[in-house]
């Protein structure tokens, strides 16, 4: 009997010479990274832009009001500002590359160094939530898709929805209001309590981490207990989004062929779920994981302002406010870098992942 | 021959929803033993839901009832959840139809089939790798130790039907349901794939139930043939027989079956009596 | 035709009704007119979207009816009875200058909805041009409006309006134009994905050969197919953008004071809450519950319009 195997097509079908690994591996990249760099151009010209429409003058920013005009003049030559914009934006694109995003005017630092400052903080607050959003949502996605329609599935959904409906600033208020003034279970805003504050020895800049590893647990916990009020708020939104996703795409398995396959073999609804269908949403779910840490960077803004937590949202929305033009501009490149590339992770995550597309 | 594997009384299968209720399968009594039985239905007969009710797979919403329901000794309609598992794929197994679906995409090929035999049967993964490759044999895959480390995706129709009748076989089932196993293949596939399920089936003295909308694949293939409508069996027959059915609708669907034998200009289509859904029916020719 | 005219002269209930459950349709609109019959029919059974949609009118009565509805003038401040917990006199209690929250919470809902329907109508018609035009089109159209779209849509959202607002400068009408500016990117792509399925059809293909321009097909058959899934998505995103310009009213950069904005109101009656704790709660639950109604219907309605979903 005829075995026609109908395999993947292999290059060296006939005598047609192997294409040039390089030329692939080149084509591939481009492919990939060409969208991606001119994003981040558009990017660039949008912060600049953003920048210059700031409605506070730099030169009077730094010299206030009673300058000279001469030493107007002269700081204005010196921030580039009496040169046509399109030198302005090259300047400023020059500067990206090397890092340097001009000086804030908040702090008279360096704004990289301002942000290298104020990152850790955000980081840290950030992880913490999404490994509360990720450890609860996925399995309450996938509970919700199995037992779907009953008053588990309703009830998740129901905590979901709050998640995402209920303004995160609002929920931090009420959460000190009881947690902290009220009950007195965590501590209140900023990372760390006054007393404790230099005790720490800034290795990582992750204070959870910076105390364990010296072993000052009584910090520690004090850490934690300011922490661990914003990071579940922060998760809490995390979460809705991705028990929202995880149980829609779950579904989506569960109505396949291969679902019923597995039962008829035998296998209990529970291995079914999490051994056949779970596998065939890992991907999808990895991608909304990323995609829901870009969006805590957003929820981290309104957080940060609540907590008074010393992260990069309480920085940019101070120099919004301030109108310091430079830290507007680096901050904001910075968050759409971010986001760029968790977008670019997730698209590699697939072609990886996925043995369909290879 | 021995007591039947299944013997079914008056099933009934009904759907509750919001529109109010519909009853799918309308009482409908067979049995089969150690033979190949063909279900012949167009789609909405009722013959899948037949089918999957004897795994108690059936969709959500569905109510099952019969008189009996019987594998051999076991109850199905009693069993519950745990007994149905050891039922399931040991005893009574199903082939689905298009294997570019009922394959998980995610799983080597292999792997799917060793589960399959480890579920009902201890043993360790390398004497289930050696059955499976075995099994993989027997469906007449040559290369089986390549198949066995490829995704779905990367075989064949046909090869991918001869997988899922190997992943089905291999626990040595009683009684295997095929649900249109032919339907998704292309045609000079089909009749591959059906005659190493005869082999299988016939050396192992497996029980078949065979459905599907083609009435010329059902003659020639099966022992015995249930034709049904509308939620009922309107005729219960040897194979051999079917050249002298009874009831209008067989009739009808013989009739307008293309044959070689006998041309004509054109094909009759069958015009539905609505008197079948509740008129008689027959079993072996007799009015029942 | 006579049905038509029968009906529009003649809308007794039983009339309409009749003319609504006619089993074939006479005429295009007597066909569109039954399918919003039947959606509206399936939207009854699904009760939380129907929960949304109350909430959704009531909130747009109180809009309406403010005046009428306000017990007390929402500017006017008595420091003697300031901070005061919920009473007859101030049903929802007074907040930190003395004005009375119930009635600074009916104003209230008239700048939340202001601001989510004048983003939506703005947002909704940009989105679904661009879209449509960039999807249809395609060639380097599409690669240039797309890039744009893909700048925008690398910001969070709230970033991208804060970001507009500094630029602008606080006020509503700025954080209007700052929300509308980042909202428009998702629905571009939404339209956009839409019209690269739509394209393929064979009913375009057919309209093309008898000659109809571009300009013809994306307006008169593209966009009235994308229309529904935009309805869906713009009214979920009301859900956002009210918590974007909350959140805007927080930080100081939305209304601004007096002005009764939910998230300004929120903002003002930070430092006092620890104590007071219900003029940072009401608002915050209005901004809630109003979002709430809109997810709700919004998943309501993408359950009739777009059955694949849920």
């Amino acid at each position: 009997m005829a075995d026609i195997v109908h395999s993947v097509p292999r290059s060296d079908a006939g005598n047609m010479a192997r294409p040039n690994p390089l030329l692939v591996v080149l084509k591939v990249v481009g492919k990939i990274l060409l969208p991606v760099l001119v994003t981040l151009f558009g990017l660039a010209a949008l912060t600049f832009f953003i920048g210059r429409m700031l409605p506070i003058d730099p030169v009077v920013a730094i010299l206030g009001d009673n300058a000279t005009q001469e030493a107007y003049d002269n700081m204005a030559r010196a921030l580039g500002l009496d040169k046509p914009l399109w030198y302005q934006f090259g300047i400023y694109v020059r500067g990206i590359l090397s890092l340097d995003f001009g000086q804030a005017l908040t702090t008279g630092k360096p704004v990289i160094e301002d942000i290298a400052r104020v990152f850790p903080a955000t980081i840290e607050l950030a992880t913490l939530a999404i490994i509360i959003g990720t450890g609860l949502g996925i399995p309450a996605g996938v509970i919700a898709a199995m037992y779907r329609g009953s008053w588990i599935d309703q009830g998740i959904r129901f905590v979901g929805l709050i998640g995402y409906s209920a303004p995160n600033f609002w929920l931090g208020l009420m959460g000190l209001v009881l947690f902290y003034a009220s009950l007195g279970w965590i501590g209140g805003p900023g990372r760390i309590d006054f007393i404790y504050e230099f005790d720490i020895e800034p290795i990582t800049g992750f204070y959870l981490i910076d105390t364990a590893i010296q072993g000052q647990w009584e910090v520690f916990r004090n850490v934690f207990s300011h922490i661990i009020l914003p990071a579940s708020i922060l998760g809490f939104g995390a979460l809705a989004y991705i028990s929202r996703m995880t149980r829609s795409f779950m579904i989506e398995q569960l109505g396949q062929e291969y679902i019923v396959t597995a039962r008829v073999k035998g296998l209990s609804w529970g291995r079914t779920v999490w051994v056949h269908a779970f596998r065939n949403v890992v991907v999808q779910v990895m991608t909304v994981v990323a995609l829901s840490y870009a969006f805590l960077l957003e929820g981290a803004v309104l957080t940060e302002t609540v907590f008074a937590w010393p992260g990069f949202g309480r920085y940019l929305t101070n120099a919004l406010l301030v109108g310091d033009m430079n830290a507007v501009v680096g901050c904001s490149l910075l968050v759409g870098i971010i986001f760029v590339s968790l977008n670019l992770l997730c698209d590699l995550l697939y072609r990886v992942f996925d043995p369909r597309t290879r | 021959m021995d007591k039947p594997l299944i013997d079914v009384k008056d099933l009934r299968i009904r759907f509750e929803s919001a529109h109010g209720s519909h009853e799918a399968v309308r009482g409908i009594s067979f049995t089969i033993g150690r033979e190949k039985v063909g279900i012949v239905g167009e789609s909405g007969s009722g013959k899948s839901l037949t089918g999957r009710s004897l795994l108690k797979l059936t969709p959500k919403g569905a109510k099952i009832t019969a008189a009996h329901m019987r594998f051999r000794g076991t109850d199905l309609l009693a069993a519950g959840e745990k007994e149905m598992r050891t039922i399931r794929g040991n005893h009574i197994s199903m082939i689905l139809q298009d294997p570019k679906y009922s394959l998980n995409p995610l799983m080597r090929i292999g792997n799917q089939i060793v589960e399959a035999y480890r579920l009902h049967h201890k043993a360790r993964p390398a004497e289930a790798k050696t059955k499976a490759l075995a099994m993989l044999e027997s469906v007449h895959i040559r290369e089986p130790e390549r198949v066995f480390d490829l995704f779905p995706h990367e075989v064949s129709g046909g090869m991918g039907q001869r997988i899922m009748i190997a992943m089905m076989l291999i626990p040595e089932p009683d009684l295997i349901i095929a649900d249109e196993p032919t339907s998704a293949l292309d045609v000079t596939v089909r009749r591959q794939v059906l005659t190493i399920l005869d082999e299988l089936v016939s050396r192992r003295g497996t029980g078949l139930m065979f459905i599907s909308h083609d009435l010329n694949l059902v003659a020639s293939f099966c022992d015995r043939v249930l034709v049904m409508y509308a939620g009922r069996i309107m005729e219960d027959l040897p194979a051999r027989d079917l050249h002298s059915a009874r009831h209008p609708y067989t009739q009808a669907l013989l009739e307008s079956l293309p044959r070689l034998d006998h041309p004509v200009d054109e094909l009759k289509v069958p015009l539905r009596d609505p008197s079948w859904l509740n008129g008689s029916v027959y079993h072996n020719g007799a009015l029942i | 035709m006579t049905d038509k005219a029968m009906t529009s002269a003649n809308f007794s209930s039983s009339g309409l009704l009749a003319w609504l459950r006619a089993p074939v349709p006479t005429s295009p609109f007597h066909a569109r007119m039954q399918q919003f019959w039947i959606q509206a029919w399936r939207l009854r059974s699904n009760v939380p979207a129907l929960f949304g949609l109350c909430v959704i009118i009531v909130i747009l009565l109180a809009a309406l009816l403010a005046p009428l509805l306000a017990t007390h003038d929402i500017y006017e401040q008595n420091l003697a009875m300031r901070l005061l917990p919920a009473s007859a006199e101030h049903w929802l209690g007074t907040d930190e200058l003395g004005r009375d929250v119930y009635s600074r919470l009916i104003y209230g809902a008239r700048i939340t909805l202001y601001i989510a329907l004048l983003t939506t109508v703005i947002v909704a018609p940009i989105g679904l041009l661009v879209g449509t035009t960039a999807g249809y089109l395609g060639g380097w159209v599409d690669t240039v409006l797309m890039r744009i779209v893909d700048v925008f849509l690398a910001f969070p959202n709230l970033i991208l309006a804060l970001a507009f607002v500094a630029a602008l400068g606080p006020g509503i009408q700025n954080a209007i134009i700052a929300i509308s500016l980042a909202s428009w990117p998702p629905i571009a792509r939404l339209a956009r994905a839409e019209t690269l399925t739509i394209r393929k059809s064979d009913y375009i293909a057919a309209v093309r050969l008898q000659g109809a321009s571009s300009f013809r097909i994306i307006f008169g058959h593209v966009v009235p197919m994308c229309i529904p899934s935009v309805i869906v998505r713009v009214t979920l995103n009301m859900a956002a953008i009210i918590l974007t310009a909350a959140g805007l009213g927080f930080l100081g950069l939305g209304a601004q004071p007096p002005s009764p904005e939910w998230g300004t109101m929120l903002s003002s009656g930070r430092e006092f809450v620890m104590t007071s704790w219900w003029i940072a709660a009401i608002p915050g639950c209005a901004i809630l519950l109003t979002s709430l109604a809109f997810n709700l219907f919004g998943d309501g309605l993408r359950d009739i319009l777009d059955p694949r979903h849920g």
